[in-house]
């Protein structure tokens, strides 16, 4: 025969269990919309049976509340992580193949092709008369127009390169400041599950920053557990580790000590851990946002430069177009270079040795002063004697639009694969983010189908574990009740 | 699945934000009437929108630009082309006068000072400019085709080329002197001409001329290379002056030797040195020093050097510039369409030739003989009406005979210069009338041209419509449907995420 406040003691513990269940189920509906935050149960069992002797054997005690535990599946994060990696990677170079596309954006405004046809119109008016000062002058200015536009897209280039440069800074930081976060939770997660209880939300807190850390760079994380409830927690980036449990890895930006690319801007960054080991995302596959921005900032289309800063990347990044540039100037001057050498200025004299364009020997081409100060410098035709009408010069000038002296193929075909390049890039790109988007809301939606806090689950357990407690307090009334009757109304 | 309330409001939101896209791409290709915005969205469309574009670049470039400066050149010169044959059939018509024979001393004189202005004037014709640019002149418009003015210092070795049908054969005449009509001579008949002797000779020798372009030619060597290009034999011209001409006459001239008369610029051939030409080509260089006023520089028409005075070095002493000119054919071609050019000038050495100014010096060098014969015989007449010594009458009168045969001579000569003169300009017009004809098939082809650049440029422009424009029914309609299914989103996305379970409890 049990004690003969037994039951008392059931409604008790019931009472209490529908306590905390409530309680659990109040922090589930608060943390409903906190990123990252997985729902928990109280895990709630039945209290050890009394042996009470009887015919009918043991008899249920009650109920009692053994842990809180997170609702979440470990293999989705994962899943998630390593889109994200791809994702963040993708939305990178998205975003600045859109500003490189910008800087060559021929469909909305009048770009480098109209430039070109303006020269070349302006050549048209120069065979109708070469001999008018104000037609040279014309030309002239338009060669100059066409020249500075090109030049300004590779200075835009070589900026936008810095910008790539800052903001690998900015991932290196933000790397280093996670894994700084991740060590301090690792050792606040042991703390708290050496006692025995789960740190639901410390190891929440943690997940959401692997899911940003490797949208920066791909990760491989591992948890080791030991049977007295401590864990040990590991990053590794690549082939590194980053995080190793209580400690981390910084890593740091070192200013590069050459350019590796001739047009490069100056002082680019080449990475390193603290311990003085390189760290090339590149060359060890380590893909994600800084994986992308080293790609977009140093790729030079698998070009073997010689240097000892470079090495053949193989992606149309900021360098490849700059170097695109440079080549298509180097061989738009020379070919009219060389043909106006050929001839003769209004003076009669040779323009051999007055070229009509100069580069400067910091790589700045430009219309060769003397002839922009005196136009009839310019030679129009080979023999003078002719007459100042004579444009044979100039017609041979005109053949340059459409010769093929550009890798194979015509002016205008050279810079139709610049844009197409560019153009296929950027989309590529493009449609990257949109698949991995989806991918993420697919994936994102299944860890919620598990970890998620639902309204009307919540509402149902509310409805569920109020009606629990309410059980409960009658149980314990009508024992109260029972002991009334027992004590002071029996047998008095 | 266990589908939660979050993981409904991510699917509405991904779905509108997807609506959203689509309508915002739609509303941006209305609001553009673009296609794209960028080559990403398709690159493609921007590929070929930027070939298309370059295309009627250079469309417009030749429709709007090459083919109208070419027309305009053109009519400049047509114009031009229709003053110089206006001048020729004048020239045509005067020579028509010049050949009727009764004409009087004060007619002829007309007709001279009318053949001189239509020298000047045919001449004039050839400066016309267009926008300051001379048309005539090939590559060099910045040149007249005649000196402006006249220039004493400017000197030039020129070379001429010629070929056989060059030579023309005149009657030239040597008449009486002027002293033999005050010298006393005793009379006799001569027996060869059957005249009486009257210590004159006169003579009227067909002989073997060609006018070089110019006349006052330099005292200096003139060579004649006759068939340069093969044998290549080369004479030096004897220069003789037009005064020697009454001693040494025309009849005297050696068959094996050539001459120049330096004032006339004429080259006379003897005819050994005549018959050895015989269709061949040769070539005369020569030196002129001093050119007038009207006259055609030599650069527009020979192979030559010019010597000219270009200011003087720091010590004060003149400097001179040497420039050599080869002759060679300058045509102006504009761009007019893809690969295609057009010539745009007519040169000038192709219509105003020296030979129509020659040709007109020619006509009045003749009437000049038959004037100069004109007056001696009046001053012999004058003389038979005071002379009464019977000897000196019977001399004056065979004279006023001998004169009188000469002034028939220079009639004759008159009469043939003139009738020669209407083939040959008729020929000069002719050239004019080719060369005219030649510019009008140009400026058909021109229009034709244009008419084609036209029917490319819409062309084009339809292409590149279609290409990168929106087509608007078709997005407005889009539009339309993307608006309905973007408010349809949301008004059930409100819906369902505002109510829950406890709604119902």
């Amino acid at each position: 025969m049990p004690n003969t406040f037994f039951g008392l003691n059931i409604g008790t513990l019931g009472l209490q269990a529908a306590n905390v269940n409530l309680n659990v189920t109040a922090n589930n509906i608060a943390n409903k919309y906190t990123k990252g935050y997985s729902r928990q149960v109280a895990k709630q069992q039945a209290t050890q049976a009394l042996r009470v002797y009887q015919k009918y054997g043991m008899i249920g005690s009650g109920v009692e509340v053994v842990s809180i535990d997170r609702i979440r599946n470990e293999y989705y994060d994962k899943k998630y992580e390593e889109n994200q990696t791809r994702l963040g990677s993708a939305q990178t170079t998205y975003y600045y193949m859109l500003k490189i596309e910008d800087l060559f954006n021929e469909s909305t405004v009048d770009g480098f092709t109209k430039e070109y046809d303006n020269l070349f119109n302006a050549v048209e008016e120069l065979i109708k008369d070469s001999s008018d000062i104000t037609t040279r002058n014309v030309f002239l200015n338009y060669s100059e127009s066409f020249l500075e536009y090109m030049q300004e897209i590779k200075n835009d280039l070589r900026l936008e390169q810095e910008d790539l440069n800052s903001e690998v800074v900015t991932n290196v930081n933000a790397i280093n400041s996670l894994a700084q976060e991740i060590a301090t939770l690792n050792k606040q997660i042991n703390v708290v599950e050496l006692s025995g209880a789960e740190a639901n939300e410390l190891r929440d807190r943690r997940t959401v920053l692997l899911d940003e850390l490797s949208s920066i760079v791909s990760i491989s994380t591992d948890e080791v557990a030991y049977d007295n409830g401590k864990t040990e927690f590991t990053v590794r980036v690549g082939s590194n580790i980053l995080v190793d449990n209580y400690n981390y890895f910084s890593l740091e930006a070192v200013t590069r000590e050459s350019n590796a690319n001739g047009n490069d801007a100056v002082g680019l960054y080449d990475i390193k851990w603290s311990y003085g080991q390189s760290f090339e995302p590149i060359k060890e596959n380590v893909k994600g946002s800084l994986y992308s921005l080293l790609e977009v900032r140093d790729g030079n289309n698998n070009i073997e430069t010689g240097n000892a800063y470079s090495y053949p990347i193989d992606y149309k990044g900021v360098p490849y177009y700059m170097n695109q540039i440079d080549d298509f100037l180097d061989k738009f001057t020379s070919a009219l270079n060389e043909i106006h050498e050929k001839g003769e200025n209004l003076y009669g004299e040779s323009a051999s040795g007055t070229p009509l364009y100069v580069k400067s020997p910091n790589g700045v081409y430009t219309v060769n002063e003397a002839i922009k100060q005196d136009p009839k410098l310019m030679a129009t035709s080979y023999d003078s004697t002719d007459g100042a009408s004579q444009s044979d010069l100039v017609y041979d000038l005109l053949y340059t639009k459409n010769a093929e002296i550009y890798k194979g193929g015509t002016a205008s075909d050279f810079l139709q694969a610049i844009i197409t390049e560019i153009g296929v890039d950027t989309r590529k790109a493009n449609n990257k983010v949109e698949s991995y988007t989806n991918m993420q809301i697919t994936i994102e939606n299944q860890r919620q189908s598990v970890m998620g806090v639902d309204r009307d689950e919540e509402a149902m357990n509310l409805v569920k574990f109020q009606e629990a407690y309410n059980l409960s307090s009658h149980v314990i009334s009508i024992m109260a009740e029972m002991y009334d009757r027992l004590i002071t109304q029996t047998g008095v | 699945m266990r589908i939660t309330n979050g993981i409904m409001i991510n699917n509405n939101l991904s779905n509108i934000n997807k609506n959203k896209v689509s309508l915002d791409k739609v509303m941006t290709q209305i609001e553009t009437t673009k296609k794209i915005q960028r080559p990403s969205e398709d690159p493609i469309i921007a590929v070929r929108a930027l070939r298309l574009r370059s295309t009627y670049n250079a469309i417009e470039q030749y429709k709007d630009r090459n083919v109208e400066d070419a027309d305009s050149w053109m009519t400049t010169t047509a114009e031009a082309l229709g003053g110089i044959n206006d001048v020729l059939e004048n020239i045509v018509y005067y020579c028509n006068q010049g050949v009727n024979e009764y004409q009087t001393v004060e007619e002829y004189e007309a007709i001279i000072s009318s053949l001189k202005s239509f020298k000047e004037a045919v001449y004039e014709d050839g400066n016309a400019d267009y926008g300051d640019r001379t048309i005539f002149t090939g590559y060099k418009t910045d040149s007249t085709l005649t000196f402006e003015q006249n220039d004493a210092t400017v000197s030039y070795n020129i070379t001429e080329n010629h070929s056989f049908d060059d030579i023309d054969t005149f009657k030239r005449l040597v008449g009486v002197s002027e002293e033999d009509i005050n010298e006393y001579e005793t009379t006799y008949e001569n027996s060869s001409t059957g005249l009486p002797y009257t210590g004159a000779n006169i003579t009227n020798e067909a002989i073997h001329v060609m006018r070089l372009g110019y006349d006052d030619i330099d005292n200096s060597a003139v060579s004649v290379v006759i068939d340069p290009k093969g044998t290549a034999t080369t004479y030096t011209a004897e220069i003789i002056s037009s005064a020697q001409l009454g001693e040494q006459t025309y009849a005297n001239i050696d068959p094996d030797k050539v001459y120049l008369v330096r004032e006339t610029g004429e080259l006379v051939f003897g005819n050994n040195v005549y018959n050895m030409a015989n269709s061949k080509d040769f070539t005369v260089n020569y030196t002129k020093t001093g050119f007038d006023k009207g006259e055609l520089k030599p650069e527009h028409y020979f192979d030559c050097v010019k010597t000219e005075q270009a200011g003087t070095d720091e010590n004060g002493t003149p400097k001179t510039k040497v420039t050599q000119y080869t002759a060679k054919d300058q045509k102006i071609e504009y761009t007019v369409s893809f690969n295609q050019t057009i010539t745009v000038n007519v040169q000038g050495k192709d219509v105003l030739t020296h030979d129509i100014g020659r040709d007109i010096d020619e006509m009045i060098d003749r009437i000049r003989d038959m004037q100069e014969t004109t007056s001696k015989l009046n001053k012999v007449k004058e003389k038979i009406a005071l002379t009464t010594d019977k000897t000196e009458l019977s001399r004056l009168n065979s004279l006023k005979v001998v004169l009188e045969v000469e002034q028939k001579y220079a009639q004759d000569n008159v009469t043939d210069v003139f009738s020669q003169g209407i083939e040959k300009f008729k020929e000069h017009q002719q050239n004019v009338t080719v060369v005219n004809s030649d510019l009008a098939a140009r400026m058909k082809r021109l229009s034709m041209i244009q008419d084609r650049l036209e029917q490319q440029a819409l062309t084009v422009e339809e292409l590149k419509s279609k290409n990168e424009d929106t087509n608007l029914t078709a997005a407005a309609v889009e539009y339309k449907a993307m608006n309905n299914v973007y408010t349809a989103s949301l008004s059930v996305s409100a819906k369902v995420i505002q109510q829950t379970l406890l709604d119902f409890l």
